[in-house]
């Protein structure tokens, strides 16, 4: 679907010359979600922002649905666009204009009738969850909101591929999801090939099926996501791993499912490495009932994190949380 | 009284209104070509940028009373004559039109550069990304703008009548000044401070009103 092949993006300043994108080829299938993680200043957005020419190629070819993007003059740039979407982390809407009109902004461009644009605004807004906010303004919307708008407009035009440059980076966690799962459906129902730029691993984790990793420019690593979790072929995708928060523990953990204190503790360095907990369970009359635990290695020393419910007598507890506290080990009562 | 003030606030009220419509006709396209010619803009265009950006500072460096005797000629020569009321819109406007063109020029920086990055991803035409992305975008700024334009007439315009140019600004002098009959130049200060006021409140309200943000 879409084919980079030896493309080269360089930056000139005054005299120097910078290399956003080197030598960089890439196959991306019809109807594939493809992730491109790296870090920041990678050459991410300078390499999807290629893709759609809002950044001119220095060299080499960009081959979308057979047609040779590169190639084409300004004005069928101009009419190949519509066919090619784009989200973006700040949303991009018109804040003068009302949700209705935003979703409508390229189908206003094509000169569509009104009615018609009526009709698949409304069908629009209903796809992503949005009809009750037909009429408001979007400095009234939430950021997942405002990037629901931003995506029913992006596939107004029954687009063939949607770009997405960092769409959820804006966004907490459970937001996040619930774009991903939107994007997900919207490439099962209508066979959009998606590529999503991101520099968060849990969103390759999520929704991606295959995914690059970018490094200084260049493509280092194209792996299926699975593969990649098994078994990383590169230090980079190796670091990308390891670097995923596990947050997320919070949020099947509700501390009200249990009858106990439910409390976070984190242990940095040598404590990570103490039988902490057997002392505590030895020490106080209490039970520790171990509900999840990771650790992370981070780059001066390594961070482990246990939640964990203690019952017993509260003042039991108590005591044994300051001892805890006494320890170095970070308590935080959820 | 009445009926010396009241027919020099009608010359005024005329004057300000058409030197205000004519320097935005001169000013508002000078404004946009300003901002879209710019280095990395959507209409790339640096020689006719920087032309432009001379010619509306030597116009802004300008005295407006000199700029106003250096264009009476051209007044006898547009309307007919070099004094009056209706000459002296030739001038207004001319003078005025380079502070609208910056007025509009900064109005529409201020617009996002990711909603034109967007309306570009979308297959946008330049007029159209002006119409309707640019000025919409930028529209409660512009109207504090044209307020502020309006203001600016209006003390131009005053000045204009000591040289013949009529209104409330001749009033005054002609009557406070030289026959030294101070309640009159008392009312048309008033008038004048009350139409700036009230200018400025309804922009700024309307202003207010429009903008979504
Ligand atoms: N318009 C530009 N002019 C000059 N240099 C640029 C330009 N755009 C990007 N660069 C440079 O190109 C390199 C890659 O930038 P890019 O924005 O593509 O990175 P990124 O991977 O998207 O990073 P981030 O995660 O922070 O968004 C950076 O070194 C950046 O400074
Ligand atoms: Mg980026």
């Amino acid at each position: 679907m879409i084919k980079i092949q030896n493309l080269y993006k360089e930056f000139t300043n005054g005299k120097e010359v910078l290399t956003a994108v080197k030598n960089l080829n890439l196959n991306i299938n019809q109807g594939e979600i493809f992730g491109i993680i790296g870090l920041s200043g990678a050459g991410k957005s300078t390499l999807i922002r290629c893709i759609n020419r809002l950044e001119e190629p220095t060299e080499g070819k960009i081959i979308i649905d057979e047609v040779d993007i590169t190639d084409l003059d300004k004005e069928t740039l101009r009419i190949t666009r519509k066919d090619i979407g784009m989200i973006f982390q700040h949303f991009n809407l018109l804040s003068q204009k009302t949700v209705f009109d935003n979703v409508a902004f390229s189908l206003n461009l094509s000169k569509m009738d009104k009615k018609k644009i009526e009709i698949r605004v409304d069908q629009l807004l209903k796809y992503v969850g949005l009809e009750d906010k037909k009429h408001s303004y979007p400095s009234t919307l939430s950021g997942g909101q405002k990037q629901r708008v931003a995506i029913a407009r992006a596939i107004a035009n029954n687009p063939k591929v949607l770009l997405s440059d960092e769409g959820t980076s804006a966004l907490d966690p459970q937001t996040t999801k619930s774009i991903l799962s939107l994007l997900n459906r919207i490439r099962k129902e209508m066979g959009i090939t998606i590529v999503m730029i991101t520099h968060q691993m849990e969103v390759v984790k999520e929704i991606c099926d295959r995914v690059a990793i970018m490094e200084d420019g260049e493509i280092v690593e194209v792996n299926t996501v699975e593969d990649l979790f098994r078994e990383p072929k590169t230090k980079t995708a190796h670091k990308f791993i390891n670097s995923m928060h596990t947050s997320v523990e919070e949020e099947i953990i509700n501390p009200e499912d249990f009858k106990g204190k439910i409390a976070r503790l984190s242990f940095v360095g040598n404590t990570a490495r103490d039988p902490i907990v057997s002392q505590v369970i030895r020490r106080f009359n209490i039970n520790i009932n171990i509900l999840s635990g990771n650790i992370n290695k981070l780059q001066t020393s390594s961070v482990g994190h246990l939640i964990v419910e203690f019952t017993g007598d509260e003042e039991e507890v108590n005591k044994a949380l300051a001892y805890l506290k006494n320890q170095d080990v970070t308590v935080e009562v959820i | 009284m009445a009926d010396l003030v009241i027919p020099s606030l009608i010359e005024t009220l005329y004057m300000v209104l058409f030197s205000t419509i004519f320097s935005l006709l001169l000013g508002f396209p000078l404004g946009i070509i300003l901002v879209v010619s710019e280095k990395g803009n959507i209409w790339e265009k640096p020689k006719l940028n920087q032309i432009l950006n001379s010619i509306i500072n030597i116009l802004r460096s300008f005295p407006f009373l000199i700029l106003m005797i250096v264009i009476f000629p051209l007044s006898t020569l547009i309307v007919g004559k070099s004094i009056g009321t209706t000459a002296t819109i030739v001038p207004l406007s001319i003078a005025a039109a380079p502070f609208v063109a910056r007025i509009i020029e900064s109005s529409l920086k201020e617009v996002d550069k990711g909603v034109i990055e967007l309306s570009l991803s979308m297959g946008a035409t330049i007029p159209q990304i002006i119409t309707k992305v640019l000025i919409p975008e930028a529209m409660p700024s512009i109207i504090l703008g044209i307020t502020l334009t309006i203001i600016n007439i209006i003390g131009y315009s005053a000045m204009a009548g000591a040289i013949g140019g009529g209104g409330l600004g001749d009033l005054a002098i002609r009557y406070g000044h030289y026959r030294r009959e101070t309640d009159v130049m008392i009312a048309s200060v008033v008038i004048i401070v009350i139409m700036v006021q009230s200018i400025q409140f309804f922009g700024n309200t309307l202003s207010a009103k429009i903008n979504k943000k």
